[in-house]
């Protein structure tokens, strides 16, 4: 937030960049028509070509040190054209665990990840099925839906009693793959007493209990960028069409009560975009700050930002109805976002609880 | 929030607490805490405290007679003011006519009337609205006509909050009646005891009197109370209302307020036992609330923070009155909830301590229906919105 001129013009080039690169490589498209094309790991490592999953790696170890922002900025581009590339974990959180104080076990993948050979996934618990849990070497336990787990040669667990970065080939888990309503792809990932060798310990005991709400809140704040970039791209996708579609002889943008509707979206949206701004910065300050913040924005996400998607359907009628047009599919990746890493619901009790 | 602030406002927050906390005298902190209207003399005794500091225009530059802060500072400052109970300022002079004169008025005038307000020994009221012009205000019909040496002021000026006690009135009429509407209207200095001015109550639901109506019979004006250029008025008038849409989000009473709702549901009973900050849904309407107004004053800090480097606010500066009004309600209105039965008696203080405070809420709820529709309706808001930021 507090940013100079010179940042600020450095910010703006790199989303600029990014937003070149994937209006021309990877713009959206229905989903029919997106099907059993691409080489994932060709895309994987055309994004490492720009330095997306170096950045946020401190110089030390071969990164650019980019903040929390810069990271935030991609991924809220990559939400503008709702990528299907799950891109968060390996571009945000696993080089801020890798820079932090338990780092050293994520060290020996960092030449791949740079070079978009090594692809994290992001394996975390849910409370509506077994506890995951490690104790004396051993995991066990169901993980919530882990977006590209299917596709991830790595996976940082985040489970109780130790954070462990398992290598996807060489685990014995049993996984279920399921096609999410935007059209990206996730697993449920069971673990019967798997023995994880002591090379994949990334933290335990106490500490693994920090690094996974870190994790955690870092995976709230990529969410929430993904989200926000694709409500600004529905937001203006819809604006445009009200100012060409006619109705009663008049363009649609033209009536009030259509105006009122995109003024309330505009104004939650953002509403957001303050809150991922504040999110952006707390990352790097105080633990609980960073907590508020991301059960502020998850919250804010849920509630008045689905809100705010669900009008853009609202005002564009039949087309936001229709499957082949984008409008339809921001509410999608919203209502996505909205229950990936605990729903609004969920971190509004938190909340509530002090 | 502690993230967005610097070290250094850190350390000027800590600094203008304890000033603020050394110079607020009790009594006026427990007005405050009260009721909604202060008084004039309520209202001036703080502006002058301020102004023995060099505070009351905290937000004007430094040449004429501010502080030079920041917009972060000058955040920072009136969150410690409202947190601290301290009275607001009458917002006419010191915000609406001191920026307006130093903007676009003359020298003489500057030196005439910026000292006063600064001081708090004259009061202003803002003579805009008319009964056929509310949210349509540049079809009001006020007009000035031009006589040797001076202007006479014919018309009847409507929703006057604090005429009754001001000094002066910043006037809108109209001064050529041959242009289209927005045209033709310039702003006047108008003295509220000349002959010809009659100030006449309107009692509003929350039962007090704040507002009034105001008929100007043949009222004369020097030609030195024009303000600026003639048929200049409404680029004037305009300016202004951009210029205070951030305090109008009132962000700061609101987290005052807010703070005070939390204490409030723990301390009121709830049916079958324990205290209303113990039921789930008012814990998490009250988390709901707090969500929502982390919202708004990180959008605030992000419109000050371009304005502290110097860059001109974004379009998203037009989002915080509709945002912050709606949220004021929002608060008063679980506010009510939580008082139930105890919020709808109309009852004297008597002996119960708590009842001035439950008074107190009930009366800000019934008044703060008024944030959104003054200053602009949140209707017109979202027609602003919809046209100049999303091009519709």
């Amino acid at each position: 937030m507090r940013r100079c001129d010179e940042t600020l013009a450095e910010d703006r080039l790199l989303r600029d960049g990014a937003r070149r690169f994937l209006q021309e490589r990877y713009p959206w498209k229905e989903p029919a028509a997106r099907r059993g094309t691409g080489n994932p790991a060709a895309a994987w490592r055309e994004m490492a070509d720009l330095g997306w999953f170096a950045m946020a790696l401190p110089e030390e170890l071969g990164g650019f040190g980019a903040d929390a922002h810069r990271c935030l900025l991609i991924l809220q581009e990559a939400g503008r054209v709702l990528l299907d590339t799950p891109v968060m974990t390996t571009l945000l959180i696993a080089p801020r665990l890798a820079a932090g104080a338990y780092g050293p076990a994520l060290r020996p993948l960092l030449e791949g990840v740079a070079a978009g050979d090594v692809r994290f996934a992001l394996v975390t618990g849910s409370d509506r099925r077994a506890p995951l849990r490690f104790a004396a070497g051993m995991l066990d336990g169901t993980s919530a839906l882990a977006v590209g787990a299917a596709d991830a040669t790595h996976w940082l667990v985040a489970a109780d009693g130790a954070v462990l970065c398992l290598d996807a080939a060489a685990i014995p888990a049993a996984r279920e793959d399921a096609r999410l309503i935007d059209g990206r792809m996730a697993s449920v990932l069971r673990f019967d007493a798997v023995a994880v060798p002591d090379a994949a310990l990334v933290a335990t005991g106490g500490a693994a209990a920090v690094l996974a709400e870190e994790a955690a809140d870092l995976a709230v704040a990529g969410t929430v960028a993904d989200a926000l970039g694709a409500l600004s791209a529905g937001v203006g996708l819809t604006t445009d069409y009200l100012r060409n579609r006619r109705q009663f002889g008049q363009p649609l943008g033209s009536f009030q009560a259509v105006q009122h509707l995109m003024a309330d979206s505009y104004c939650e949206m953002e509403g957001l975009a303050s809150l991922l701004l504040w999110l952006g910065a707390a990352i790097d300050g105080d633990p609980s700050e960073r907590r508020r913040a991301a059960r502020a924005a998850k919250i804010f996400l849920g509630r008045q930002g689905l809100a705010a998607a669900s009008r853009c359907i609202q005002v564009t009628g039949g087309m936001g109805m229709a499957e082949e047009y984008p409008i339809g599919h921001v509410f999608k990746r919203l209502q996505t976002a909205a229950a990936l890493f605990g729903t609004a619901d969920h971190h509004l009790h938190h909340l509530a609880a002090g | 929030m502690d993230s967005l602030f610097t070290d250094d406002e850190k350390a000027f927050r800590r600094h203008v607490r304890a000033s603020i906390r050394a110079m607020l005298p009790a009594d006026l902190a427990e007005k405050t805490r009260r009721g909604i209207h202060l008084s004039r003399e309520d209202m001036a005794r703080w502006n002058r405290i301020l102004d023995e500091r060099g505070w009351a225009a905290h937000h004007w530059p430094a040449a004429r007679g501010g502080t030079g802060w920041t917009p972060i500072q000058r955040f920072i400052f009136e969150a410690e003011c409202a947190d601290a109970d301290a009275p607001p300022l009458s917002v006419f002079g010191v915000y609406l006519v001191g920026p307006t004169l130093y903007t676009f008025g003359s020298e003489a005038q500057m030196a005439r009337y910026l000292p006063k307000i600064r001081s708090g020994e004259e009061f202003w009221c803002q003579g805009y609205s008319e009964p056929d012009a509310g949210s349509d205000l540049a079809s009001l019909r006020t007009t000035a006509r031009k006589v040797d040496g001076g202007w006479i002021i014919q018309g009847q000026k409507a929703w006057t909050t604090e005429g009754h006690f001001a000094d002066l009135m910043i006037c809108l009429a109209r001064t050529n009646p041959s242009v289209k509407p927005q045209a033709g209207l310039s702003l006047f200095i108008l003295d509220m005891t000349a002959p010809g001015v009659s100030i006449h109550p309107v009692i509003t639901i929350d039962g007090a009197h704040s507002v009034n109506t105001v008929f100007l019979d043949e009222v004369r004006v020097p030609d030195d109370a024009l303000v600026g250029e003639l048929d200049k008025g409404w680029t004037y008038a305009k300016f202004l209302l951009g210029h205070e849409r951030i305090n109008n989000a009132q962000v700061h009473r609101s987290r005052r307020e807010f703070n005070r709702l939390k204490a409030l549901a723990g301390r009121i009973p709830a049916r079958g036992g324990g205290v209303m900050a113990d039921m789930p849904g008012i814990r998490q309407r009250v988390a709901g609330l707090e969500v929502e107004l982390t919202a708004l004053e990180a959008t605030i800090l992000r419109i000050l923070a371009d304005q502290t480097q110097g860059r001109e606010p974004g379009p998203e500066a037009s989002i915080v009155k509709v945002i912050g009004s709606r949220l004021q309600q929002s608060i008063s209105e679980l506010a009510m909830d939580v008082l139930g039965e105890e919020g709808i008696c109309i009852a004297d203080d008597g002996a119960d301590p708590d009842a001035g405070e439950r008074r107190g809420w009930t009366e800000r709820h019934l008044f703060r229906r008024v944030v959104t529709i003054y200053a602009g309706t949140n209707e017109i808001q979202k027609t602003i919105i919809a046209r100049t930021v999303l091009g519709l």
